[in-house]
């Protein structure tokens, strides 16, 4: 997403300052040059004692708005911030969305809540189930081409064979 | 190359699957483990160009996961280290006879070829089939026995007539008991009877006799209604009730008695046609309290390619308990045998024949000769076959295959010359060394670190080599003493011993240090001696037995003066100073009772302050404070 343009001698330290990891496909130039911008990119030029700032507006950029799913369970009806949310499963045909202690019916078919978050950092897995990237603490390879999901709430989820690849591709691999 | 690769897969396939298996599974465990440390590097990358995280550290797969990768390499490396540490098994050269067919196939088979060879009309052959020939290595004495024993209350001597229990009285001694020896009812007349000595163990008391058996015609072909050795255990706490009674048919090779265990080795020979039906008979076995238990065919092994016309036996008798363990192997009769407390040393000649032999009859078939030795280990009262190796020299015919401390040294005849071998228990290589220009060997001998190589009839030293650590090193100038050295007694409760060397002109009795430097010596000039008077040294065997610690006697025979055929006993009594000297006492002169010199000469005992001159006709007994004068005497008829 990012690209950061500054001398070499101190590249570390203003990465380090923004928390940003460059990409090669990226539509962001950052720099504290600029002499360094590129003209067919969006380019943020920006003093180095401004990092701060710059990296709340980074945050801004890749979160934007959070998207809000409505959910209810037996205590009643509560708006669910998508970034909260573990991952979404079809449980007895019904959709829920999994929170770190709790989980929710929502209304949405999965499907449509792929697309709804398809930028917001979630991933189909399998056919019954739509995972917050960074919610997954850790990623078990099992011996079958399926990958097993350890999500911060200590529960599994199994990436399906079929999605496989596709898991893959999210983390270019 | 390739081939012989294919061969050995094809040879251990077992093997080859499990190292390849091993390896698959170490290579798709690696992987995957690789594969988990990727994926999860690249999450957290992920959840840090998502702003979720502010630094792209990540888990590593749990000790348990990364563990799990080198369990198969720990399996290859157990499956390695079983296969070597399991003990190694050296029955290459064995082969289990199991039943009658086999038993006249390996005799038939060997025979069939062997006895086209010119050494067919060997002498070396053709004494065997008088049923008296012994093996060359052959001792006949059973080491570790004596013919004096003692317990707290009485003595105990094996002379001609049988076992006198002696008990000693106020001014005198009584026999309280005297048993007799086993006698055979056989109807072969020409039995001749030896007593190989007796032993006292707790409450027990050992005897071993041995009865040959020579130009017995009915019985020839039958060979086990010919020699015995017998051992008799006697229990003292019961008026001397036979405990028990073994039996050992076979000609009497050698034994080793040790701390109540006694191992016998004897042998048997094969008639020369023998008889499938008949088989048994020819087996070796042992009566024990009139329970016989015959060498069974199904326990026979056969030392591969060795002439099969032997049964070698090994009886392992553990005395207090009455327990017994009897192992046979077919063989050569020709065969070296020594032993000590822990193992059996073999040594066999294996004949290799010409391939060609097997379809025609060729003058010589012979290949080659090589040497196979086999180890039996003595454990737990029971008798383990241990290992075979074969190698490709013969042992030289003489005795040259000893064993000390040990040490198992092997003189092997090489086309280069001699070669001397020097083996570990395990009959693993220490050091070897080669002899040439070694000519009319007789024998080898280790004195006090040092192997000897004697040759002719006198037994001329011609080669020193000493043993150190791990290397036998060839010395230029021989220690002539050294090597004439009879007998080595090492004294009660001191660092020093006693060697005693004789030569045909003279005695040494040298007083050594633990450094064996020669701190005193007493020399005896054989030559002061009036000529028509032959003197002989006693059989000093047992005379570091029972040592006071600061005397060491000396027991001598000459002829009397004025006969031919009456001798008398005297013994040079040494006392030592400080370990460092010897006092010369008088001679003490053993008169006036028979004085048979069988089984044994001269034994002595010390009983408090006395010492007990023992010769098999009776007892005399000295005072410490007057070491040359005869205070009692007790004749045994």
């Amino acid at each position: 997403m990012f690209k950061l343009k500054v001398p070499k001698h101190d590249r570390q330290r203003v990465k380090d300052k923004l928390n940003i990891v460059d990409s090669k496909e990226y539509e962001y130039v950052v720099t504290t040059d600029e002499t360094m911008v590129e003209k067919d990119k969006i380019n943020i030029v920006f003093p180095e004692e401004e990092s701060e700032k710059v990296g709340r507006i980074l945050d801004a950029i890749v979160k934007g708005e959070d998207i809000f799913i409505t959910g209810e369970n037996a205590h009643g009806i509560k708006h669910l911030e998508s970034r909260k949310i573990h991952y979404f499963m079809v449980v007895d045909d019904e959709v829920r969305a999994f929170l770190s202690n709790a989980s929710f019916i929502v209304k949405y078919k999965l499907y449509e809540l792929e697309e709804l978050l398809v930028d917001k950092y979630f991933i189909r897995v399998s056919k019954y189930a739509l995972v917050n990237i960074n919610k997954i603490d850790y990623i078990k390879p099992a011996f079958n081409s399926k990958l097993v999901l350890q999500m911060r709430n200590h529960e599994e989820v199994e990436v399906n064979r079929r999605y496989y690849k596709a898991f893959k591709k999210t983390l270019k691999l | 190359m390739i081939f012989n690769i294919f061969e050995f897969i094809y040879n251990n396939l077992f093997v080859v699957s499990i190292i390849v298996l091993s390896i698959l599974l170490a290579g798709l465990l690696g992987r995957k483990w690789y594969e988990e440390v990727k994926i999860n590097k690249r999450l957290n990358v992920k959840k840090t160009m998502l702003r979720s995280l502010k630094n792209v550290t990540f888990k590593l797969p749990s000790m348990k996961r990364t563990l799990r990768v080198f369990v198969p390499i720990v399996f290859l490396g157990l499956f390695f280290l079983l296969s070597f540490s399991v003990p190694k098994d050296y029955t290459n050269h064995l082969k289990r006879v199991d039943n009658e067919e086999t038993f006249m196939s390996i005799y038939t088979t060997f025979n069939e070829r062997f006895y086209s060879t010119p050494l067919q009309n060997s002498d070396a052959l053709s004494d065997r089939e008088s049923q008296d020939a012994e093996p060359i290595g052959s001792k006949k004495v059973i080491e570790g026995l004596d013919f004096v024993a003692q317990d707290e209350e009485r003595v105990y001597i094996a002379n001609d007539s049988g076992i006198k229990v002696i008990s000693e009285g106020e001014d005198t001694f009584k026999i309280e008991n005297s048993l007799p020896y086993p006698s055979i009812q056989d109807t072969c007349e020409t039995k001749t009877f030896d007593i190989k000595g007796i032993a006292i163990e707790g409450n027990k008391l050992v005897s071993v006799s041995y009865f040959s058996q020579t130009n017995c015609q009915e019985n020839k072909g039958l060979v086990f209604d010919g020699p015995n050795t017998i051992i008799r255990v006697y229990d003292t706490d019961k008026d001397f009730e036979l405990a028990d009674e073994y039996i050992i048919a076979g000609h009497l090779d050698q034994g080793l008695y040790k701390n109540g265990n006694l191992v016998v080795a004897s042998n048997a020979y094969l008639p020369s046609n023998p008889d499938k039906e008949m088989l048994e008979s020819y087996f070796p076995h042992v009566t024990h309290n009139d329970e016989r238990e015959i060498a069974s065919l199904s326990d026979l092994r056969y030392i591969e390619n060795t002439n099969p016309n032997t049964l070698l036996s090994l009886s392992l008798i553990d005395i207090q308990s009455g327990h017994y363990d009897f192992e046979t192997t077919l063989t050569d009769y020709k065969y070296l045998l020594e032993m000590d407390e822990n193992n059996v040393y073999l040594s066999t000649n294996a004949y290799q024949f010409d391939t060609s032999s097997e379809v025609f009859e060729m003058q010589n078939p012979i290949e080659s000769i090589h040497t196979i030795i086999s180890k039996f280990s003595l454990r737990d009262d029971e008798i383990y076959f241990s290992k075979t190796r074969q190698f490709s020299d013969r042992v030289t015919p003489f005795d040259g295959f000893i064993l000390k401390d040990e040490k198992l040294f092997v003189l092997f005849e090489s086309e280069d010359g001699h070669r001397l071998q020097w083996f570990d228990s395990q009959v693993d290589a220490v050091d070897s060394i080669l002899l040439n220009n070694l000519k009319d060997y007789e024998r080898l001998q280790f004195v006090n670190g040092s192997l000897f190589l004697y040759q002719g009839s006198n037994h001329t030293p011609i080669e020193e080599i000493q043993v150190t650590n791990n290397q036998l090193i060839p010395l230029n100038t021989i220690d002539y003493d050294k090597a004439s050295t009879t007998g080595m007694y090492e004294l009660a409760s001191t660092d020093t011993s006693v060697a005693v060397s004789k030569t045909s002109y003279s005695l040494s009795v040298d007083l050594v240090s633990s450094s064996h430097t020669v701190l005193d010596s007493y020399n005896l000039d054989l030559a002061e001696y009036n000529i028509s008077t032959p003197l002989t040294i006693y059989d000093t065997e047992a005379m570091n037995q029972n040592a006071r610690k600061h005397t060491f006697y000396l027991p001598l025979l000459a002829l009397e003066e004025d006969s031919n055929y009456l001798y008398k006993h005297m013994v040079v009594v040494l006392s030592i100073r400080d370990e460092r000297e010897f006092i010369v006492e008088p001679v003490v002169e053993l008169k006036n009772i028979e004085n048979p010199m069988s089984p044994f000469t001269y034994r002595y005992l010390v009983v408090g302050d006395e010492d007990y001159h023992i010769t098999p006709g009776g007892i005399f007994v000295t005072n410490e404070s007057a070491p040359g004068e005869v205070i009692r005497k007790f004749s045994f008829n």
